[in-house]
């Protein structure tokens, strides 16, 4: 008799922390539940940009980028640095974004020492006018670059994703404009070859631009949760 | 036929099809129930999952600052995605839902590793949702790989279509999309397969061996179930002998509880010795094997009469590949119910043979029946152990008698004695002659019951042929040969008296008057056979009459100084070529007042004592108030009256208040009737 | 070839053992009583195995028994078998601790006598 009185006490005084359990079990769920979606839409969100292939700037004859570039290539945007003598040469215009992993990739490949080309080599570079590194290495390095804003780019170029390249024949026609990989990630960088191919005559392959969204609007349609920029 | 044909021909993609679908969904669910084994597996493989995602955040943030993608932001991500386990480990308590949540965990992790490891390296980094999807299969449950891959699934499929259109271009990845979509579905099926493989014959092995156990236990209990309603004792010994717990629970009810381990032959030594001896000796002979194995079976007793139970016994040997005697089933009957019903359908029969012998040969069935008991009185004076040959002499020619008269089990007996006897097995000679006086005595009863009216110097003869003697005796003149055989030719009244005395007795139990004495008087008295038939019946009336209606309580009797049983005397005579009946009582008398009453009532004369007597005897008149089942209605004495006057005869009643009642009828019998001289 | 010898007063029964033991083609010796076997099988040492009764006039089987386990001829290789009734425990086991090795339960199976005789015999 007394165990079967022990029981009763014990089983009286157990569904309080049962209850307690129970709500910080459903406030678990409840949690769970929301989050779990979450997540899935967050690390989505990150895939999808990875995989899309970003918007090519308009090449056309009159397109802003036509006229940007070759107003780029004419006027000397530095009074420091040497006239620039375009004439019988190709030019190659790399356009980069300081902000983006993939634009670092390529001022990387830009700045490696065995690096050789008979074209004019610009870099139309979106980065902080006063401090940035890549502009200083990439002109120690002998490359003529211009700083724009994210802005600028769009509304002067055209331009909303980086990186991206542009060939210009010597007489400052837009020959060719595109990403610097046929596929997203990739180390074989086009730029060279696709110069070569247009200087022999031949049309290159089009190279989709994979990198990031320069524009605000751009970058808020590839990254709406703001994890990458 | 062709159309069956063809109905086989089209139903059979249809059927196969449901039937792949079937055993895929078979396949990747598994069975709802979560045994001990596989919830601690899970337990543990679910505590090793939770750690080894938390490993991932120093990882990954090592491959952010690696690939230069941002530390900070990759560890916010994976802090993110880590606290899916994190709460799902709190929220979910069942272990295989844990193991789903981890599954979604590891596509996450994925998602941001790829994001982590974004640059020339970032292919590679795709790796890990292969390598992750294969891992999977260590929780041992295809539904979790399932919830992976759908995972990866609705990542890339999902987003791909929700994400706005203007600002991509579908063309170029779509197949990309497809081609990873196809890897992963390839991917997930064997990981699945895996699975199911690792669940079926590692993990839920406990299950199997559980639900085998379930059905063994459900066979065990439906096999008691059988053994508790079987009629019979069924129980197993070993190859020792001893008894094996299963029984059924007859032998229990047979011969009691036994203890474990204990020999049937201990079993059956509680209730009959002989038996458990010869069993155990017939038992040690089986094990020493110097007999053949099937003979010292054939030898084990077969029947035993235990406590007034008579047994059957009978034995199922199982044997090994050698042949060598594993265990031992015996089955126990108890066929008392059968011995009982044979016995008396045995006798039944005999009795009819009896009958039957008795009414064909009367003389020669009572000559016999005189021999027999004659015989069995010699043979009961011999000893068992050692007899003399005029005792053999004597139970042969009985043997041989009973064989002649039909009484199979009375020959049989004696022939068993004759063997025992030769035998000297006094022991089973004694038991025999038990058997055969008890027979006998059955039968004997009967016997001398139906030869009891005929004595040895009796005989039969036809009535056609005394009516010849009688007639010739007439013709003859002779008057007193032609008297003698008139008298043998009349029935007597003393059978009928014995009836009513019978019958009357009967009343008297029923009525509570306690002992009735009767007196019986025929006084040799004869009767042309069936003149007077109706009024014998019709006489019962009066003879209830007088003990319902006379003969008081003894309670009654004693308060008016009476004996306490009654009296009740029948008799007859033959009177003046009448027979005179008596029914005379010692009850209360006849209430005459209330006699007068009721004939008043009815409107019957009832001036004189004759008128009160007719009235007495007339329909729908009773003296009492209340009816009884066996007298009140007032009919039976009127039935009495009409017998009396359809062979005009008379009623006479003598009645004293207090003292009793006769009633007198005299019947005419004609020239025919007389008393002896 | 197995020399049997069967000792029973009743010929009746002499001759239904024999006749069970048919099939087994033994050489078979009759003994009326039981001096008459302890005659017998005293003179023929070929004698295997005794089938014996236990009621019979002059020696019973348990005396003859008895009397060939103590004069050695048991030892020598005789093989007796009781022919008994059910039930006589008792006896058998006086008859085993003579050196009786078996027992069958009269009425007997002849199949089984037989399967005992030749299993004794062999």
């Amino acid at each position: 008799m007394p165990s079967t009185s022990t029981i009763q006490t014990s089983s009286s005084e157990v569904p309080a922390p049962r209850k307690q359990r129970d709500l910080r079990r459903l406030i678990a769920r409840v949690a769970l539940i929301l989050w779990m979606p979450t997540v899935a839409f967050g690390v989505g969100s990150l895939m999808v940009g990875h995989w899309a292939p970003l918007p090519m700037p308009e090449a056309g004859e009159n397109a802003k980028l036509t006229t940007a570039l070759r107003e780029l290539i004419t006027q000397p945007s530095d009074p420091g640095t040497q006239d620039p003598r375009t004439n019988g040469r190709w030019s190659l215009v790399h356009v980069l974004f300081e902000g983006c992993g993939c634009s670092r990739n390529v001022q990387e490949y830009l700045l490696a020492a065995d690096r050789e080309t008979s074209a004019e080599e610009w870099v139309l570079l979106v980065a902080s006018k006063t401090n940035s590194r890549w502009h200083s290495a990439l002109r120690a390095q002998g490359f003529r670059t211009s700083i724009v804003s994210a802005e600028g780019l769009l509304t002067k170029f055209g331009i909303e994703a980086a990186p991206l390249f542009a060939v210009l024949d010597p007489e400052q026609r837009l020959r060719f404009v595109g990403g610097y990989t046929a596929r997203k990630q990739s180390l074989a960088y086009q730029d060279i070859a696709a110069l070569d191919a247009l200087r022999s005559g031949l049309a290159p392959s089009p190279l989709p631009v994979f990198g990031c969204g320069v524009s605000n609007a751009l970058q808020s349609a590839l990254d709406p949760l703001g994890l990458k920029y | 036929m062709s159309s069956a044909s063809h109905t086989i021909a089209s139903d059979v993609p249809d059927e196969g099809s449901k039937g792949l679908i079937r055993r895929v969904a078979q396949a990747a669910i598994l069975p709802k129930k979560i045994t001990a084994f596989e919830a601690s597996y899970l337990r543990r493989m679910n505590r090793i999952a939770l750690w080894f995602f938390y490993a991932h955040l120093p990882a990954f943030m090592l491959v952010a600052w690696a690939n230069r993608t941002g530390v900070l932001s990759v560890t916010l991500m994976t802090l993110a995605v880590l606290a899916v386990p994190t709460l799902g480990c709190r929220a979910v308590q069942s272990e295989r839902v844990k193991s789903y949540v981890f599954a979604f965990t590891s596509m996450c992790m994925g998602g941001v590793l790829v994001h982590a490891g974004q640059g020339p390296v970032q292919i590679e980094m795709h790796f890990y949702f292969f390598s992750i999807l294969a891992m999977l299969a260590l929780f041992a449950n295809p539904m979790t790989v399932i919830v992976g891959a759908a995972t990866v699934a609705v990542h890339h499929l999902a987003l791909w279509y929700l994400a706005p259109a203007s600002v991509f271009n579908y063309d170029a990845p779509l197949w990309v999309v497809l081609v990873h979509a196809n890897f992963v579905a390839l991917e997930a099926i064997a990981a699945g397969f895996i699975a199911r493989n690792f669940f079926d014959n590692v993990i839920g092995l406990e299950k199997r061996v559980e639900a085998r156990t379930a059905e063994l236990c459900e066979r065990n209990r439906e096999m008691q179930t059988v053994l508790d309603s079987i009629e019979q004792g069924i129980v197993m010994v070993d190859a020792k002998c001893s008894i094996q717990p299963e029984h059924s629970t007859a032998i229990v009810r047979f011969f009691g509880q036994y203890e474990p381990g204990e020999t049937f032959s201990d079993l059956l030594s509680r209730s009959c010795v002989t038996t458990a001896e010869w069993f155990s000796m017939n038992w040690d002979a089986l094990e020493e094997g110097f007999l053949p194995l099937e003979l010292a079976i054939d030898q084990l007793p077969k029947a035993a009469k235990i406590a007034g139970s008579s047994y059957t016994f009978e034995y199922k040997p199982t044997f090994d590949e050698e042949g060598e005697m594993v265990d031992m089933l015996i089955v126990v009957s108890d066929i008392t119910n059968d011995v009982a019903r044979e016995h008396a359908e045995a006798l039944q029969r005999e009795l009819l043979t009896v009958f039957e012998r008795a009414m064909g040969d009367p003389r020669g069935f009572a000559a016999f029946h005189q021999e027999s008991e004659r015989l069995l009185r010699e043979i009961a004076s011999a000893s068992h152990a050692n007899t003399q040959s005029s005792e053999r002499l004597a139970l042969h020619t009985m043997k041989g008698n009973a064989a002649a008269y039909g009484l199979g089990s009375i020959a049989s007996l004696c022939h068993s004695l004759e063997n025992a006897w030769s035998e000297g097995d006094a022991r089973g000679a004694e038991s025999v002659f038990d058997a055969l006086t008890a027979r006998w005595a059955e039968l004997g009863t009967i016997a001398s019951r139906l030869m009891g009216s005929v004595d040895e110097d009796s005989i039969m003869v036809r009535s056609s042929d005394l009516e010849a003697i009688l007639q010739a005796s007439i013709d003859a003149g002779a008057t007193d040969a032609a008297q003698l055989v008139r008298h043998a030719l009349l029935e007597p009244t003393s059978p009928v008296l014995a009836r009513l005395e019978s019958q009357a007795q009967a009343i008297a139990a029923r009525l509570d008057r306690g002992h009735l004495r009767t007196i019986i008087e025929s006084h040799d008295a004869r009767v042309p056979p069936g003149t007077i038939s109706a009024f014998w019946s019709s006489l019962i009336h009066v003879v209830r009459n007088a003990i319902d209606h006379g003969i008081e309580t003894p309670t009654e009797r004693v308060a008016a100084s009476k004996d306490a049983s009654g009296q009740l005397a029948i008799s007859t005579e033959v009177v003046d070529a009448s027979l005179i009946i008596t029914v005379e009582d010692d009850g209360r008398g006849v209430d005459w007042n209330k006699v007068r009453a009721k004939a008043q009532a009815l409107g019957l004369s009832h001036g004189t004592p004759e008128d009160l007597t007719a009235a007495l005897f007339a329909a729908d008149l009773s003296t009492r108030d209340d009816v009884t089942d066996l007298s009140g209605r007032g009919v039976g004495l009127a039935v009495v009256a009409e017998a009396v006057e359809a062979l005009h005869g008379s009623i006479q009643v003598e009645s004293s208040p207090g003292q009793g009642t006769t009633m007198r009828f005299t019947l005419p019998l004609g020239a025919s009737t007389c008393t002896p001289s | 070839m197995s020399k049997i010898i069967i000792v029973d007063d009743s010929a009746t029964m002499r001759s239904q053992v024999r006749l069970a033991l048919t099939p087994g083609n033994f050489d078979i010796v009759d003994a009326v009583d039981g001096q008459d076997g302890l005659d017998k099988v005293t003179a023929d040492p070929d004698i295997s195995v005794m089938i014996l009764d236990v009621n019979m006039p002059r020696m019973n089987g348990i005396e003859l028994a008895e009397t060939l386990a103590e004069n050695g001829r048991i030892e020598q290789g005789l093989s007796i078998v009781m022919l008994t009734t059910e039930g006589h425990a008792d006896l058998i086991q006086r008859a085993k601790a003579a050196g009786a090795k078996g027992w069958i339960v009269k009425p007997f199976k002849p199949d089984l006598l037989l399967a005992a005789i030749q299993k004794m015999a062999a």
